[in-house]
């Protein structure tokens, strides 16, 4: 019996390509798992002869997954576009992206009746998913610690890639995190000081339906309607508690209007001038006693309509 | 404790008598992949007291025999390489050979006289798993020559002819293709109910009977099936508890749901719909006849009018060939045209939604 030793590579995702954003901009993440989603079983079983079990299933297939990323600001403070672009894509509600990994093809035939395993051009050029709908961003900065946007994705592909794609020029700027000291907050005109947590999230609820096909068209085992049901802004705050007169600043829970919530993380800007107040939350221990607040951005059904409704860029 | 899998109805493989290419017109019975199989025999029995001098039950009333079936049965497709569409016995394949053996053939009405007798079949496909729940009816005869359904173990050859020796997989929507009275676009799903009036028919027993029966009489000279050129003198079933079943009329009925869309056009200001939807603005009522016909998006069957032009009565299922589409409408019946009769709007926050009927019916041309 032998034992190999050998050297060898593995890609890491350090070395492997980053993620691109609407074909022109690069992204660097820290964690993606945006891909094909698709439940394949064997669950069922019938009065079939054996115990065996001989039926699969193969259900309908969507995009989705995760990412995380720190945005960074360059020499002139400006953000990459590929960042830009995630937080207009979650803040509009009928804004997408597409995103190409050069790692992750995609299969646009029905997959119970293909081969899993493809040496097909068309199936390996398909690395750019171009339908995501980014159903929740969170930007949230918390003390000593990097600015980081979470994203929740969901979509599908309508057109499959069949090219190979053009990759963008690589960059050639420096950039920096974004850390807590890029960060201010205010609530009716006045400096959080006690602040060190802070969430912004905007959160869709999508819907992704399954039709049968009608007669005369071409079927397909992909989601192809994706719709977002309402969209709401979501903030939670955290403050210690440095005397008695933090009371005054403690949520019984209510309508606050004009209290213009508004802060910046580095060049990415954001402004709630009426809220919702959900009652703190605050425990009262021998260490430093921390309250947490939470609530929501007060709005009309049509605000989602303006584009830039809670975040701007200076 | 022994191993006992006895119990369990995956080891078993369900016989139904039907009827396939090569059999005789009584049938045999064929292997197909079953769901669920619900055998519901009924003998009439209720306690008749009379001036009896005693409360107990001295009496029974002893009447007619029901035998009723219910049976679900999926619908698959066989796996990938595997063109011949019909190598899964599924729902679909047990549909169409139980409706050969109730008919002379395709497009013939004319029925044999086998049991069993499908009264009813309801094919169910949605955006999730699609199957067909059969009521089958007989007499009750425990002498039938031929049962209408038999056990059988898993064997090679069993397997096999099942269709399952290379796995299936479950038919999903987009193996599905639909138009019913039109409404073909954001069917989410639908349910095609078949329902075959049949009547019970008890006679009195002719005198002299043919044969003498020493113990619970044989089902007539021929397995069930009785002979109208051959059996006329007989006394065949008359007298006994077991029914004659007749076959009547045949009606179809589309019933499912369907997602509305409704379109704000910017440019004229006007809502439109898709899906045979238009809330107007302008105009939430039509005024006359004329109006109501001309109304755009509304290609669904108006009430107050009968529009022949609207044809369509179809399901298909998408062969694997994928070059070619199979009715899921049994080739016995040719019902091609439907019109809609019920439409139900819910609208809400949520996805809006339109609950539809559509009745089937059959012309010549």
């Amino acid at each position: 019996m032998f034992t190999h030793l050998n050297r060898s590579i593995a890609l890491t995702g350090v070395l492997s390509p980053p993620i691109i954003v609407n074909g022109n901009g690069y992204l660097k993440t820290s964690s993606y798992s945006v891909q094909v989603n698709q439940e394949i079983n064997i669950d069922h079983l019938y009065l079939q002869g054996g115990p065996g079990k001989a039926v699969a299933d193969f259900r309908n297939k969507n995009i989705q997954g995760n990412m995380s990323f720190f945005p960074r600001i360059n020499e002139f403070n400006s953000l990459e576009n590929s960042v830009i672009d995630l937080i207009n894509a979650g803040q509009y509600y009928t804004s997408k992206v597409s995103l190409t990994t050069l790692l992750l093809p995609y299969n646009p035939g029905i997959t119970a009746e293909g081969d899993p395993f493809t040496i097909s051009s068309s199936e390996i050029n398909s690395l750019i998913f171009d339908t995501c709908i980014v159903k929740k961003i969170t930007i949230k900065a918390k003390e000593n610690e990097e600015v980081k946007i979470d994203c929740e994705i969901i979509g599908q592909v309508d057109e499959p890639n069949i090219s190979p794609i053009s990759i963008p020029n690589d960059e050639h700027e420096i950039y920096r995190k974004l850390t807590w000291l890029d960060c201010f907050f205010s609530r009716n005109g006045s400096q959080m000081e006690n602040l060190y947590d802070v969430e912004i999230s905007i959160i869709k609820e999508m819907d992704q339906r399954i039709f049968l096909f009608p007669v005369g068209s071409a079927s397909n085992d992909s989601v192809y309607n994706t719709g977002v049901k309402s969209v709401s802004v979501n903030f939670k705050y955290v403050e210690r508690i440095t005397s008695v007169f933090d009371l005054f600043s403690y949520s019984f829970g209510g309508f606050a209007d004009y209290i213009n919530f508004s802060g910046k993380f580095g060049p990415i800007s954001f402004n709630l001038p009426n809220v919702t107040y959900k009652i703190s939350s605050q425990n009262l221990t021998p260490d430093i006693i921390e309250r947490t607040t939470e609530g929501f951005f007060k709005i009309s059904p049509i605000t989602p309509d303006n584009q830039n409704f809670v975040f701007t860029f200076n | 404790m022994p191993l006992n899998n006895d119990f369990y109805g995956v080891y078993k493989i369900i016989k139904v008598k039907t009827k396939k290419s090569g059999d005789t017109s009584s049938g045999s019975q064929h292997p197909y992949i079953i769901q669920q199989f619900d055998v519901k025999t009924n003998m009439e029995t209720q306690a008749a007291f009379y001036m009896q001098g005693q409360p107990l039950t001295r009496v029974l009333n002893i009447g007619n025999i029901s035998e009723t079936y219910n049976v679900t049965s999926p619908l698959l497709v066989p796996p990938s390489g595997q063109i011949d569409q019909d190598y899964v016995q599924d729902g679909r394949i047990l549909l169409n050979d139980i409706l050969n053996l109730q008919y002379q053939g395709s497009n013939s009405y004319i029925p044999n006289n086998s049991l069993p007798l499908m009264t009813s079949a309801k094919i169910d496909v949605t955006n999730n798993e699609s199957k067909i729940t059969f009521t089958l009816e007989s007499d009750g005869d425990p002498n039938n020559a031929l049962n209408i359904y038999n056990f059988v173990p898993g064997t090679d050859s069993n397997v096999t002819n099942l269709g399952l020796d290379q796995g299936a997989r479950v038919a999903r929507n987009y193996d599905f293709y639909v138009d019913f009275g039109g409404i073909k676009y954001y069917v989410e799903n639908v349910s095609l109910d078949l329902k075959l009036s049949t009547k019970k028919l008890n006679f009195l027993g002719a005198y002299l009977p043919e044969d003498t029966y020493t113990g619970v009489p044989y089902d007539g000279t021929h397995n069930g099936t009785w002979n109208p050129g051959t059996d006329l003198e007989k006394a065949s079933y008359s007298g006994y508890q077991f029914p004659f079943i007749a076959v009547g009329g045949i009606e179809a009925t589309a019933t499912g749901k369907a997602t509305v869309a409704i379109h704000y056009d910017s440019g004229t200001g006007t809502l439109t719909g898709t899906n045979y939807v238009v809330p107007s603005e302008n105009q939430p009522a039509y005024s006359n006849r004329d109006a109501l016909l001309a109304a755009s998006n509304v290609t669904a069957q108006n009430t107050g009018t009968f529009n022949s032009t609207i044809e369509s009565f179809n399901i298909y299922l998408r062969h694997v060939d994928n070059t070619s589409n199979i009715s899921l409408i049994p080739a016995q019946f040719n019902f091609t045209k439907g019109i809609v009769s019920q439409k139900n709007y819910n609208f809400s926050a949520d996805v809006m939604t339109f609950d539809f009927e559509v009745k089937a019916y059959y012309t010549t041309s």
